[in-house]
């Protein structure tokens, strides 16, 4: 059922980009993609989010506007959690991005 | 991250709660919490089915629900901040009574002073240190009695009142103790003897304008031509030795040598400017740490600073801070017509003279007198004539004052006495 919407949601989400671009407006706010913030390895923001899949010590995982962000490392800890950004803190190793945009 | 401290006390303020989280929905109720808007922090995994997390005091009751929406449970672990700590304070009403009467009873006995002490500037001569506790004692000063109860000002009075001596009293409570402070009074033939005698001598060459002698006797009178050094006004009045004091104005001529060409080539700076730092030992081999070691322009003024290096103030470190400054100049020709020439000749003369003026003196009259008035080159000299004090007070050693007996008496000296009048 994705698969079918695909094609249409990739000329909705050009048509966006354009139109958020023409109106100079922040993309996280006009296109609902999230901004991730890393402070060396050991501190990571995510703003406009959708919540987390998966905790434990050395995964997050955290849904995000058409898809996830994977967090690996050790000690992983959500120092804060709202609906406007999640931090994260703890020795972070690696960062994965899944997302159909 | 940036406001850590006022999101620290906002927590406290709120109070918060530390809570073990347990089940197989943790996710879930993270995120139920999320969107209620309930403000979780340090949430931190323990092990497969146990997370602990901060939150506010006032939320446990929203999260009963969400807890049973997302099949968790949770427990308190520990609660911390201002409205838990009210509430202990609240079962616990003697110990906050106990620190209450506590507090009140430090603050009494702060103003209840042990001991009684007199100081004073210099030590006293005429009057006892126990015969001042004793007046202030007598006025309710003393140790073990509370401050409320002293009237400083009053007790102050009352010692001034009853040792004439003393000049002045202040009374202070400091420390856990009362301190009297006491200044003596100097008797005035006292202050007398503490004068020097000595005469007034002339500053600088000079022809004096205007003498006005309030104490000793005059050597000199309006229109005499004096030279540095020489005597003015005698520290004398014929019986008495004494500090010879007096206003002695004279003419004074000050000059000073101008010159300028009609051609003229200068150095004026750029406004560019280089700075080099560099580490150098006492006056030896230089380190440089920044910037450039030789003068990056071709006509420019140079300008070393060096600063001692010390550890925090204390002990200097055998090498010292060097930074230099090259300020870039451009050589500037002037063409001047003779007579701005020699205008200018005139007022680097004039300028030259003035530098040489006291502040205080008053310009009289000014001179020019050409040097030389040749097609490229003028020079000048300006003579400025000034009105000023020129008596500076030399005090004697004591083997001169033998001398000063034999001086030989002036006419001044038999008629006026001490105090003389206005010579003018």
């Amino acid at each position: 059922m994705d698969k079918k919407k695909h094609p249409f949601s990739a000329k909705k989400q050009a048509l966006r980009r354009a139109m958020v671009n023409a109106l100079e407006i922040p993309a996280e706010v006009g296109l609902d993609i999230p901004k991730i913030t890393m402070t060396g390895n050991y501190c990571l923001t995510v703003e406009n989010h959708k919540g987390i899949i998966d905790y434990d010590l050395n995964r997050i995982r955290i849904k995000i506007g058409g898809g996830w962000v994977e967090i690996t490392g050790s000690g992983l800890m959500l120092q804060t959690m709202s609906r406007e950004e999640l931090v994260i803190e703890g020795e972070i190793k690696a960062l994965n991005l899944e997302t159909g945009l | 991250m940036k406001h850590s401290h006022q999101k620290n006390f906002y927590h406290w303020a709120n109070g918060s709660v530390v809570i073990y989280i347990r089940g197989n929905g943790i996710e879930k109720f993270l995120n139920l919490v999320m969107q209620e808007q309930i403000e979780i922090r340090e949430i931190c995994w323990q092990n497969e089915e146990l997370v602990t997390a901060k939150v506010p005091w006032y939320s446990l009751g929203k999260l009963r629900h969400l807890a049973r929406r997302s099949k968790c449970h949770f427990r308190v672990y520990r609660k911390s901040g201002l409205p838990l700590f009210i509430l202990k304070m609240k079962r616990r009403q003697a110990l906050v009574i106990g620190t209450f009467l506590f507090a009140v009873v430090v603050y009494m006995a702060s103003f209840i002073p042990l001991q009684v002490e007199v100081e004073s500037p210099e030590p006293l001569t005429t009057v006892r240190f126990e015969e001042i506790i004793s007046l202030a004692d007598e006025k309710g000063i003393q140790p073990y009695r509370s401050t409320w109860f002293m009237d400083f000002h009053e007790a102050e009075e009352y010692i001034l009142r009853q040792q004439s001596a003393l000049s002045w009293v202040g009374i202070r409570s400091e420390r856990g103790k009362i301190i009297i402070s006491v200044v003596e009074r100097k008797l005035a033939d006292q202050e007398e003897s503490d004068l020097l005698f000595g005469n007034i001598l002339a500053e600088k060459d000079g022809m004096v304008d205007h003498i006005l002698v309030r104490r000793g006797t005059a050597a000199v009178e309006k229109g005499s031509t004096v030279i540095a050094g020489q005597p003015l006004v005698w520290g004398n009045n014929g019986q008495q030795r004494l500090a010879a004091d007096a206003i002695i104005q004279a003419r004074v001529w000050y000059q000073g040598f101008g010159e300028c060409s009609r051609i003229e080539t200068s150095s004026l700076l750029t406004g560019e400017e280089e700075i080099s730092v560099a580490l150098r030992r006492g006056q030896g081999k230089s380190l440089l740490l920044w910037g450039k070691k030789e003068a990056p322009y071709e006509l420019c003024h140079e300008e070393e600073q060096v600063y001692p290096l010390t550890i925090w103030g204390r002990w200097q470190l055998p090498v010292s801070g060097v930074i230099t400054s090259y300020a870039q100049e451009e050589a500037v020709t002037t063409e001047r017509s003779s007579e701005e020439a020699l205008a200018e000749a005139i007022a680097r003369g004039k300028m030259e003279a003035q530098k040489k003026v006291p502040a205080a003196a008053e310009v009289l009259n000014e001179h020019v007198r050409i040097i030389a008035k040749g097609p490229d080159l003028f020079q000048v000299q300006v003579t400025l004539e000034v009105r000023e004090d020129i008596g500076v007070f030399v005090p004697l050693a004591p083997e001169d004052q033998v001398q000063l007996e034999l001086l030989p008496e002036t006419e001044e000296d038999g008629e006026n006495g001490a105090d003389v009048a206005p010579v003018e």
